[in-house]
């Protein structure tokens, strides 16, 4: 076997036992909200083997900028392979946090995993449990933006500077 | 004047030789010493001494041979007039007569002119045109108020040098002349707040659940600072004329105050300013009465990045002094220091000294001025001290990590406008690291009989930056969420001590439950509440949990 054929059937293998996904949905990972706004975390959980239930949804930052609710796990079905199920994240940012303050941390939706069925007649929680507290964790941040005046105002001073350098350029 | 007779010694001296021989020798000048990183930074007066008979004018021309000339450009246009000024055979100060370079151009200066203004004919050169020559036999010509761009220049010790020619005089001596050595001006030091020592590695421990300076973190007015100054900043001179007031002045009541900048007319004199030769009573033709003048003193840029909640707290003026006598001021600037104007920023908390920056979140910019006050001299290395205060409340709210502080003189800034400028700051130092526990719990495990009693072990993980004290599982609330409705019962008294939890440790305690009459796909909403000595109480709710 040569090494081009054997790292194509571990790439293979990799991508069959890849394992549950997480990906973000719009608007991404990267949430921008004034003080005091909500903004969400819109994400897909994709499972690829067995029977997984998702049991919580949490932003872990040490950086926090406000609250965060899970609205995910409360509604989440039982996924099989394959399936997929979208859920979202609340983050409240708190109306003390100036602008320009950046909470960057992991956005982790906790799992177990069965190998049955929940309505498989056979199911037993206990003996059917593959793992429990499994995570999937993703980059996630949220950036604290200015009011729209304060961004007005940050915007045309940036444009007298522009103007300025311009003018010079042209001297 | 006796400076002067001896310098006038010197010169017939050094020319002794070809005294009674035509030509011009380039004698070195007092080599000043630089900041490195400055963008405008004073070279030495280049003196030219010449013997023999002359007549006519001459063009001279100073080129920089490894960086670029950087005087003050007092006229628009591609060649503008400089602040650069030639004088001839040192005139005192009631007799100087100046000369602008457009009056030179057309050979109409004043009569009698005896210092001369030049142009700048490339990046790294100036001319004097039309100089016109003394029918003495031996006269000399001083070149001052020339300024390079030392922060092009690579390395950490630097040295500036240029080469001289004229159109009309036979100018020996070596073919580079150095004008100017440069090397880092500033030391920065973290220091503990009596001043005793410098800060650990790391910096002031803080956390997140311990508050500090309380009283000022709530209100930035208040009086009060019970944990006392957090930290001394403090800027020292690595030579001695690195730190420098705007100019020679009379000196004002209070630092509140910039006087107006006197004459620094002496020739070959050292004044220690940022200003160079500079005589306001020259014509206003060419600029030539703000020759010399710089736009304010040495500034220095303070900015420090905190974690959200972890305030930093500035002296408007130096340690132990006040209005009176404090050799730097807070002051108003643009974010990059820079600012025309002097304008001192009021204390926040009168009684502490203090001011508290909230407009450039999330850092703390403070920029500082050498007053023409205080003891700022050439002759010693001058050191600042600067008290901080750090300041935050005990909340979950404050952010983890490392407060940091870059430094660096003032402005930051390549604009023509700003004399002196320089081209970069320090790299971060660190002033303070804020650790605590943060604190999850989850479900690790779940034993026994199905629809009899059963034990959770309920973990609690610590995810954050210290290590949890005494934690505790305080409840465990369960809502039914699928199945035949039944009423699990929980019998253990809470808390359950998991102990002392390691950071990125997890902890275990025992719970028992008795799902009596539940089936076994019953599903549960499980809300666990948590707590530690020396960490934030809270919850976790994990959803779609089987008995």
């Amino acid at each position: 076997m040569t090494i081009r054929t054997l790292t194509f059937f571990l790439l293979a293998a990799g991508l069959l036992h890849a394992g549950p996904s997480l990906i973000f949905l719009s608007p991404g990972n990267s949430l921008t909200g004034l003080p005091g706004e909500t903004v969400f975390w819109n994400i897909r959980v994709t499972n690829d083997a067995d029977y997984m239930f998702i049991t919580q949804l949490d932003y872990q930052t040490l950086v926090p900028v406000g609250t965060f609710t899970d609205l995910f796990s409360g509604t989440a079905p039982m996924l099989g392979p394959g399936e997929s199920a979208d859920g979202s994240g609340q983050y409240v940012i708190d109306p003390a946090v100036p602008p320009g303050y950046i909470s960057q941390g992991s956005l982790v939706v906790t799992y177990d995993l069965y190998s049955l069925d929940m309505y498989d007649p056979d199911f037993d929680p206990g003996a059917d449990l593959i793992v429990s507290n499994a995570t999937l964790s993703a980059f996630a941040q949220v950036t604290v933006t200015p009011e729209p005046a304060t961004m007005w105002m940050a915007l045309a001073g940036a444009g007298l500077a522009a103007l300025g350098a311009w003018r010079r350029i042209r001297a | 004047m006796r400076w002067r007779i001896v310098l006038l010694l010197l010169l017939l001296t050094a020319s002794a030789g070809t005294l009674f021989s035509q030509g011009c020798t380039v004698i070195g000048p007092v080599v000043p010493t630089a900041r490195s990183n400055g963008h405008a930074e004073l070279m030495g007066d280049i003196i030219i001494s010449c013997t023999g008979s002359y007549s006519g004018s001459t063009d001279l021309s100073v080129t920089l041979l490894n960086t670029s000339i950087t005087s003050r450009a007092l006229t628009a246009g591609a060649t503008p007039s400089l602040e650069a000024l030639l004088l001839m055979n040192d005139p005192d100060e009631g007799s100087q007569i100046a000369c602008a370079a457009s009056q030179a151009a057309t050979s109409t200066c004043p009569p009698g002119s005896n210092v001369f203004q030049a142009v700048l004919s490339g990046p790294s050169s100036l001319v004097f045109r039309n100089v016109p020559l003394p029918a003495t036999n031996s006269f000399f010509f001083r070149i001052t108020n020339v300024r390079a761009d030392v922060a092009s220049l690579p390395g950490s010790f630097k040295t500036v040098t240029a080469t001289l020619s004229a159109s009309a005089l036979p100018i020996s001596g070596p073919a580079a002349t150095t004008i100017g050595y440069a090397s880092d001006g500033i030391s920065v030091q973290l220091r503990t707040s009596n001043d005793s020592a410098v800060l650990p590695v790391g910096g002031l421990a803080l956390s997140r659940y311990v508050a500090l300076n309380q009283p000022l973190a709530l209100s930035a007015s208040s009086s009060s600072a019970p944990d006392g100054v957090s930290f001394v900043l403090r800027l020292q001179e690595n030579f001695g004329v690195a730190f420098k007031k705007m100019a020679a002045a009379t000196a004002p009541a209070d630092v509140n105050t910039r006087p107006a900048p006197a004459p620094q007319d002496v020739p070959g004199q050292l004044y220690n300013t940022e200003t160079g030769f500079y005589n306001p009573l020259f014509p206003t033709t060419g600029g030539l009465n703000a020759a010399g003048l710089a736009t304010q003193a040495t500034r220095f840029w303070v900015c420090f990045q905190s974690p959200i909640g972890v305030q930093v707290h500035a002296p408007v003026y130096q340690r132990g002094t006040g209005s009176t006598n404090s050799e730097v001021r807070l002051i108003w600037s643009n974010a990059d220091g820079s600012g025309l104007t002097y304008s001192p920023i009021p204390a926040t908390s009168s009684a502490l000294g203090t001011y508290y920056d909230t407009l450039h979140p999330p850092y703390y910019l403070y920029v500082y001025e050498i007053t023409a006050k205080g003891g700022i001299s050439p002759y010693m290395y001058d050191t600042i001290d600067l008290p901080f205060y750090l300041a935050h409340l005990a909340s979950s709210s404050v952010g983890l990590g490392t407060t940091s502080v870059q430094v660096g003189y003032a402005p930051i800034s390549s604009d023509v406008a700003y004399l002196p400028r320089f081209a970069s700051v320090s790299a971060p130092l660190t002033v303070a690291t804020t650790t605590a526990p943060v604190l999850q719990a989850l479900i690790s495990s779940q034993t026994g009989t199905y629809g009899g009693v059963r034990t959770w072990q309920i973990g609690i993980n610590n995810y954050g930056t210290a290590a949890a004290t005494n934690a505790r599982i305080t409840s465990l609330s369960l809502t039914q969420t699928s199945g035949t409705a039944c009423t699990p019962s929980i019998t253990p008294v809470f808390p359950v001590v998991v102990g002392d939890v390691a950071v990125n440790a997890t902890n275990t305690g025992p719970v028992t439950i008795n799902f009596h009459g539940c089936a076994i796909t019953a599903l549960f909403k499980a809300v666990i509440g948590y707590t530690a000595d020396n960490a934030a109480s809270g919850t976790s709710t994990y959803s779609n949990k089987f008995q």
